[in-house]
């Protein structure tokens, strides 16, 4: 065709001769100083029309608004939160009041430090490793010791004392590693109650600057939601779903213990149910409330706009004294809801980031320890590791699932009300 | 409902659990064989005679239990502080608007049916003792003048005016 022979033709005159020896000095300086002559045009900072001394005036006046409102914004609760943090935490949040933070994230001198964060992040990893290895070896040293018997048995022919010796060798196993799972059940379930100690207290605070505002159809979209998910959500999430991750767990603990005894579909019956009940929860909320959220902010954004006034028969001005009086009023509402948002995304992160380390690093170790056992060992027991290796993810799918579904609600919150002007 | 699943639960396990027992110390042979039969049919009983009364039950979730209501509870200190920053906004663009008008030094001072979203006024409060005025006007004339042009900037009744000083 006519297009692919242009294209070879192309090619070929591009290989043969290259761009820079084709095309003339000239013009090569002419399309690189109009490019930056382009850039420097558009990355110019705008041109500052007022005075030097209005715009101080103003960012004064806008501090003190914010310094007001602040002072008269309860945010105890919060801090009583921050205070049953453990030193480690409370100095990755960055002190240990979260009015404190707030302000700091108000003046500009907060800044994330992603250092902090990924020193921590390697610091709970090999934590947990540290810890997790001499449970992980012990269960290495039973599992080879019951390899070792099971042949010296072989070589006898006695199955009775096989079995016998396999289901002390199991249950040596699995108390090992219940003693892990145990501990990840405590912290999964701390962080569970943890967060929903926080939806608790940070959504009335974030719902009265909301209100302030004067975003009513936002307000009364999320306050059941809030409370949907606070209650509700994370109930089921405590209540059934890791009842349901104990019932898998002991289903696949008597199962493992005994060839004669198989349990594993019961396993999976209920882990399905888990990653159904799961699932479900977490699409229906996550979509109603986007949706409700963004319509309802849409519609929040115009009658601000147009409705900025707390008094009724007032008619709204167009510029004025008060004009801009509510306008840098509804900003400081505004700074401080941002802030006091991102300061409660801090500490949810930090709430999540430690059991799910923790639970990730003890999976990859029990499913390391089933691949170091399998050639030796009995294979159930290699299977039985990688088992419980399987369920604990649901753990993390909890934490996880959890943890984003009070992320979108507080993400949503802030960005309700910030089209103000 | 938790209750009856986790009891629902521990019967299957309790019953695999003794079948593991005695499948460790029953003899090799025909014995051995009908005895992990017996538990296995014992098993699958334990896991099916409860899915009747399990289903059966009311499952019900409420948000509140009896006749509390779920609600958040908002800040009222910070509402009640900010509508009153907001009526203190309007009082000060009313002076400002009457100094812009010759009358400056005006202190007013709002009265609304409580501090929130929609407050409506009651009343506007005028102290004019330290207000400047245009030379050659009567006191009775400058508080005449004064309610207009606040009634007209606040566009409310001129009967909820009260000058004075």
């Amino acid at each position: 065709m006519r297009i692919d022979k242009k294209a070879k033709n192309f090619w070929k005159r591009a290989q043969e001769k290259p761009f820079y020896k084709r095309v003339s000095p000239a013009k090569i300086f002419l399309f690189l100083f109009l490019t930056i002559a382009a850039l420097l045009t558009a990355l110019r900072p705008a041109a500052v029309l007022a005075a030097a001394g209005d715009n101080a005036d103003a960012e004064k006046e806008l501090q003190d608004t914010v310094r007001e409102q602040l002072d008269n914004l309860n945010l105890s609760e919060l801090d009583d939160l921050i205070g049953q943090l453990t030193a480690a935490d409370a100095q990755l949040f960055g002190g240990t009041s979260f009015k404190d933070k707030v302000r700091s994230v108000l003046n500009g001198d907060f800044k994330l430090g992603y250092d902090n964060f990924f020193t921590a992040a390697l610091e709970l990893l090999f934590g947990n490793l540290r810890g997790f290895i001499p449970l992980l070896a012990a269960i290495v040293a039973i599992a080879l010791l019951y390899g070792i018997l099971y042949n010296a048995r072989a070589s006898t022919g006695s199955e009775g004392t096989g079995k016998i010796i396999r289901f002390a060798c199991m249950s040596v196993v699995v108390v090992l590693v219940m003693t892990g799972v145990t501990q990840l059940i405590i912290m999964t379930r701390g962080a569970l109650v943890s967060m929903r100690a926080q939806m608790n207290v940070a959504f009335p605070a974030l719902l009265t600057l909301v209100t302030a505002l004067g975003a009513n159809a936002s307000a009364a979209v999320y306050q059941p939601a809030s409370v949907i998910l606070a209650q509700i959500v994370a109930g089921v999430m405590t209540g059934v779903v890791l009842p349901f991750f104990l019932f898998t767990l002991a289903l696949d603990i008597v199962g493992g213990l005994s060839d004669g005894v198989r349990l594993t579909k019961a396993s999976a019956f209920f882990s399905s149910l888990n990653k159904w009940i799961v699932g479900v929860v977490f699409t229906v909320f996550t979509a109603f409330l986007s949706i409700q959220g963004i319509t309802a902010g849409a519609h929040d954004g115009i009658s601000i706009r147009t409705a900025k006034y707390a008094i009724s028969h007032y008619v709204p001005l167009i510029g004025g004294y008060i004009s801009d009086g509510f306008n840098l009023l509804a900003a400081g509402t505004v700074l401080i809801k941002n802030a006091v948002g991102f300061s409660c995304v801090l500490l949810l992160f930090i709430g999540v980031m430690k059991p799910v380390i923790a639970i990730a690093v003890f999976v990859l170790g029990l499913r390391l320890t089933a691949a170091i056992i399998e050639p030796a060992a009995d294979p159930k027991t290699a299977g039985f590791l990688s088992a419980i290796a399987k369920n604990l993810t649901m753990l993390i799918v909890l934490l996880l699932a959890t943890g984003f579904m009070y992320f979108i609600m507080l993400m949503l919150i802030v960005s309700t009300g910030n089209i103000v002007f | 409902m938790i209750e009856a699943f986790s009891k629902w639960v521990m019967s299957i396990a309790g019953a695999a659990a003794l079948g593991v027992f005695v499948d460790l110390f029953v003899p090799e042979g025909k014995t051995q064989k009908v005895v992990r039969g017996v538990f296995g049919i014992v098993t699958v009983l334990a896991v099916v005679l409860p899915l009747p009364g399990l289903l059966k039950r009311d499952y019900s979730a409420e948000l509140g239990s009896g006749d509390q209501t779920v609600a958040v509870s908002l800040d009222q200190t910070y509402l009640y502080a900010y509508y009153r920053e907001k009526a203190a906004i309007i009082e000060r663009g009313t002076e400002k608007h009457l100094a812009a008008s010759g009358y400056g030094g005006a202190a007013v001072t709002l009265a609304t049916d409580g501090y929130r979203e929609d407050m409506n006024i009651v009343g506007v409060y005028m102290n004019l003792a330290g207000t400047t005025s245009p030379a050659g006007k009567s006191r009775e004339q400058v508080y005449s003048d004064v309610k207009e042009l606040a009634a007209r900037y606040l566009n409310v009744g001129i009967e909820k005016l009260i000058a004075y000083g």
